[in-house]
């Protein structure tokens, strides 16, 4: 229940930030924040709580992004067809590539999810009748509702910080279900989620389905605020960077994901003037915290928490 | 196709495979010796190429003392890895440090960004002179070097691991870690040293194969990639699996070249990765899986 | 509640971990499979569950065939089982462990249990009664909000029971509960067992302690080396010649 105030305190600063931005500078990170908390929190759901890790996500990243392009550029189809579709392609594809492939456990899935988001970044890149190769597709069709455009930031800022929160919530939601139960059961010992008669074939493929349609949904929204996706948004380090995103903030908690996704976002920002460098930052940050703490961020919140629960404690 | 493009497609096949094979090596050594996938075991062949290149080219080191150099300084970063973050780790999982390898990659791809910037880079061949012309296909003399040091390498380590006492503490460290320990095998050394060999591995591909293909920043990962695709193949845990798978993928690869747009080249070692591991999980020819509790049956 | 277990052989490269094992029973019941160490008892439960399919034979429930089906299909079948090493969710509360194993009466989707819809709600209310009474019969519902990872090695195997009850089994598998406990606990637990038949409730046991099932069980099966060697009650393995060589060697004569 004290989450759900930490969300109304943040939903309310969400609301009123636009009062004292005045660059369209800023309104751009939140945005790409938003857009990359979807990521995380798809990624989370993903490794933090069912246990499976991917290394592929930019591919839904991606294909999310070309649907909702394609499906107005080339088809002239309503923007809100590609939306659907952005959310729908990816998702049914996780669904069928998951079948299978999450047979595998650890290094070999995290593998054959690199592979499957390199190969994808290939199909990209090389099937230029669809996709337009290494130029891509521009002149994306916005969203419009009347004077409302995707395209202009203050009004992405609330599209985007609305789903992001609504995002939030569903996840926080999910986790506390029988599913999310079964999840977690999952992630730690798969035999025991079996003997409650727990299907998990299907459940990790629902899962990774989830994940997939959430990063599409991400893309989709990458499609419409910036007019034009190519291949060089969606790849193998973009797949490294939320996975490290996470793993700083905290592998087993949506809030980890949260701050990671953020932290992702910001940091080239604040290390701007290191350019290409804050990757090393970035590098050098998992390394180090996850050697002292591999809860990342949060597993330090919760150690500070119970270090005080521990002194009030000893002085009650 | 004729005999010479066949001969040809196997010279390429057998140079490249040799390169994944020794790839796969490095990451074998240290997955035995801790459970864990080393992400970046392709970034210390890329090192082993541009510091070299670097080495060659700005200092004008003659080549055979860049290379010692290059070697030594990628076999001293992977000791540094062991020391600095892996053999600390405590209240870790095997995920834990896996993800710290792939943070330690990113750090050195960035690294490489910074310092030489995107281009190849490159520098001369072992032994200058033209190619030789063997039935009709051509033979680069480094090629021959590529795959002559290579498989000297492969003798040197079975002849390693079979007939030294480190190298037979090794393997029993990858075998079953609590019994090597309990029969008085220092493991926390084996760890530093598989790391140490590791990085040598790695640097030692890097800087053979340059001469053919060029050095550049960001080819790490892809080749990290191909070297688990010929563990994957052969079977992880297993030296001569993973030298076996290595040279097999490299002939699929140079294979496909023939038959497909060689912008599909990577997808094909890719696909090839993911097939090996959907028929057979712990390898075509039958290895072993990460460690992890199994009910007693 | 009927068990036929018919010819069970279980083969792993040469070697015979199960072979030619046939027995039966009915429920409700206590019923023990007792060897020592290596004799192939683990290697039985987990063909019974699922987690095994034999080389020979076949395992028979109320007279459908379970043997060969996945492991969540079994449980379905109202079986319910403990691990021999326990598999609990340490991060998860105790009471969210005991939860999972009501997984299947709550049904539902991602959708409707997300958004916490009509019968997912109710279905979701109505486990957590259940659980919370079977969290006061094993005692562990003061515990109910901890982490279940925090928990001593005997409240964890009540813990994986209570959890194995939440599914509503018939038919409840124990595999080594008693291990790793102290004669307090195992009494406490051994008690416990018993109030189960009376509930519907058959349980199998494997014990390599012999003593825990001698009270417990109304009928007693040997396993070494993989083959049935004796069943029957209490007593009469108590004085089995075939046992007593089994657990202590051959005597010299």
């Amino acid at each position: 229940m004290r989450q759900i105030h930490v969300l109304m305190v943040l939903i309310l600063a969400w609301l009123l930030a636009p009062l004292m931005i005045h660059t369209g500078g800023t309104f751009n990170l939140f945005i790409f924040a938003f857009i990359n908390l979807i990521l995380v929190l798809g990624l989370s759901l993903l490794f933090g709580y069912a246990g499976q890790i991917s290394l592929g996500q930019a591919g839904f990243y991606g294909i999310g992004a070309y649907m909702a392009a394609i499906f107005t550029v080339r088809s002239g189809l309503p923007p809100l067809v590609g939306l659907v579709a952005a959310i729908i392609v990816p998702a049914a594809l996780g669904y069928v590539i998951g079948r299978p492939v999450l047979r595998l456990r650890g290094y070999y899935l995290a593998m054959v999810t690199a592979a499957l988001g390199l190969i994808l970044h290939t199909v990209f890149v090389e099937w230029v009748d669809m996709t337009g190769g290494y130029s891509g597709i521009t002149g994306i069709p916005a969203l419009t509702i009347g004077p409302l455009s995707a395209r202009s930031p203050v009004t992405m800022y609330y599209l985007s910080g609305a789903i992001g929160f609504i995002v939030m919530l569903l996840a926080l939601r999910l986790v506390d279900t029988a599913y999310g139960r079964a999840m977690r059961t999952m992630r730690e010992s798969e035999m025991a989620a079996r003997s409650c008669g727990i299907p998990t074939a299907r459940l990790k493929a629902e899962v990774f389905a989830l994940s997939a349609g959430l990063s599409g949904l991400a893309g989709a929204l990458y499609a419409q605020y910036v007019g034009f996706v190519s291949p060089e948004s969606f790849t193998i380090d973009t797949s490294i960077n939320l996975l490290l995103a996470l793993a700083v903030g905290g592998v087993g908690s949506l809030w980890g994901a949260a701050f990671g996704a953020f932290l992702l976002t910001f940091m080239p920002e604040w290390f701007h003037q290191l350019q290409n460098a804050y990757g090393l930052v970035l590098g050098a940050l998992v390394v180090v915290m996850l050697t002292l703490e591999p809860r990342g961020f949060w597993g330090i919140l919760l150690r500070l928490r119970d270090a005080l629960a521990g002194r009030r404690a000893k002085t009650a | 196709m004729s005999s010479a493009e066949i001969l040809q497609l196997v010279i390429t096949g057998l140079t490249v495979g040799s390169i994944y094979a020794l790839v796969g090596l490095g990451f074998n050594l240290i997955f035995n010796a801790t459970d864990v996938i080393n992400f970046a075991q392709g970034e210390f062949v890329v090192l082993g190429g541009i510091l070299t290149a670097v080495a060659v080219g700005t200092t004008g080191l003659p080549l055979w003392l860049a290379i010692a150099v290059a070697i030594a300084l990628v076999a001293a970063l992977g000791a540094l890895i062991d020391f600095a973050a892996i053999s600390r780790v405590r209240r870790g999982s095997v995920m834990t440090l896996a993800m710290i390898t792939l943070g330690l990659a990113v750090i050195v791809k960035t690294s490489l960004l910074l310092w030489v910037g995107p281009d190849p880079l490159y520098f001369d061949p072992f032994t200058p002179g033209p190619p030789l012309r063997i039935f009709g296909a051509v033979l680069q003399l480094q090629a021959i070097w590529v795959i002559g040091i290579g498989v000297l390498v492969m003798v040197a380590l079975k002849f390693f691991f079979s007939h030294s006492r480190v190298g037979r503490e090794m393997l029993a460290c990858a075998i079953d870690r609590e019994a090597a320990q309990l029969m008085g095998i220092n493991v926390g050394a084996t760890v530093r040293l598989s790391f140490i060999l590791s990085g040598a591995l790695g640097a030692l591909a890097g800087v053979l194969i340059t001469p053919l293909t060029n050095a550049t920043y960001d080819q790490g990962f892809t080749l990290a990639l191909k070297g688990f695709a010929a563990c994957a193949l052969g079977g992880f845990g297993r030296a001569s699996s993973a030298i076996l798978g290595g040279f097999a993928l490299g002939l699929i690869e140079a294979a496909s070249v023939a038959v497909l747009p060689s912008g599909l080249k990577d997808s094909v070692a890719l696909s090839v990765l993911i097939l090996a591991l959907m028929i057979r999980p712990s390898g075509l020819l039958g290895g072993r899986e990460e460690r992890r509790h199994t009910q007693a049956m | 509640m009927k068990i036929e277990i018919d010819d069970i052989g279980v083969r792993f490269g040469g070697l015979w971990a199960n072979r030619g094992i046939s027995f039966r029973f009915e429920g409700p019941s206590i019923t023990a499979v007792i060897g020592p160490n290596g004799a192939g008892k683990s290697t039985l439960f987990n063909v019974m569950t699922g987690f095994l399919t034999p080389t020979t034979g076949e395992i028979r429930l109320r007279g459908e065939r379970i043997s060969g089906l996945a492991p969540e299909k079994v449980a379905g079948r109202r079986v319910g089982r403990t691990f021999q090493i326990p598999e609990i969710c340490h991060e998860m509360s105790v009471r969210d462990n005991v939860l999972v194993g009501a997984h299947r009466h709550i049904g539902g989707n991602l959708f409707s249990q997300v958004l916490n819809l009509g019968a997912s709600a109710t279905a979701e209310r109505e486990a957590g009664e259940r659980v919370d009474a079977i969290l006061r019969d094993t005692r562990l519902y003061d515990l109910r909000d901890r982490p279940a990872g925090t928990l001593p090695l005997g409240r964890v195997r009540l813990l994986e029971i209570a959890r194995a009850l939440a599914s509503q089994p018939e038919l409840l598998l124990l595999d080594e509960a008693a291990s790793g406990l102290n004669s307090q606990e195992s009494a406490d637990l051994a008690a416990f067992i018993r109030t189960l038949p009376s509930q519907g409730i058959s349980v199998l046991l494997i014990e390599h302690n012999v003593g825990f099932v001698m009270e417990l069980a109304s009928t007693i099966a040997v396993l070494d080396h993989g083959q049935l060697i004796a069943i029957g009650a209490p007593d009469a393995i108590r004085n089995n010649e075939a046992v007593i060589t089994a657990y202590l060697g051959k005597r010299k004569s």
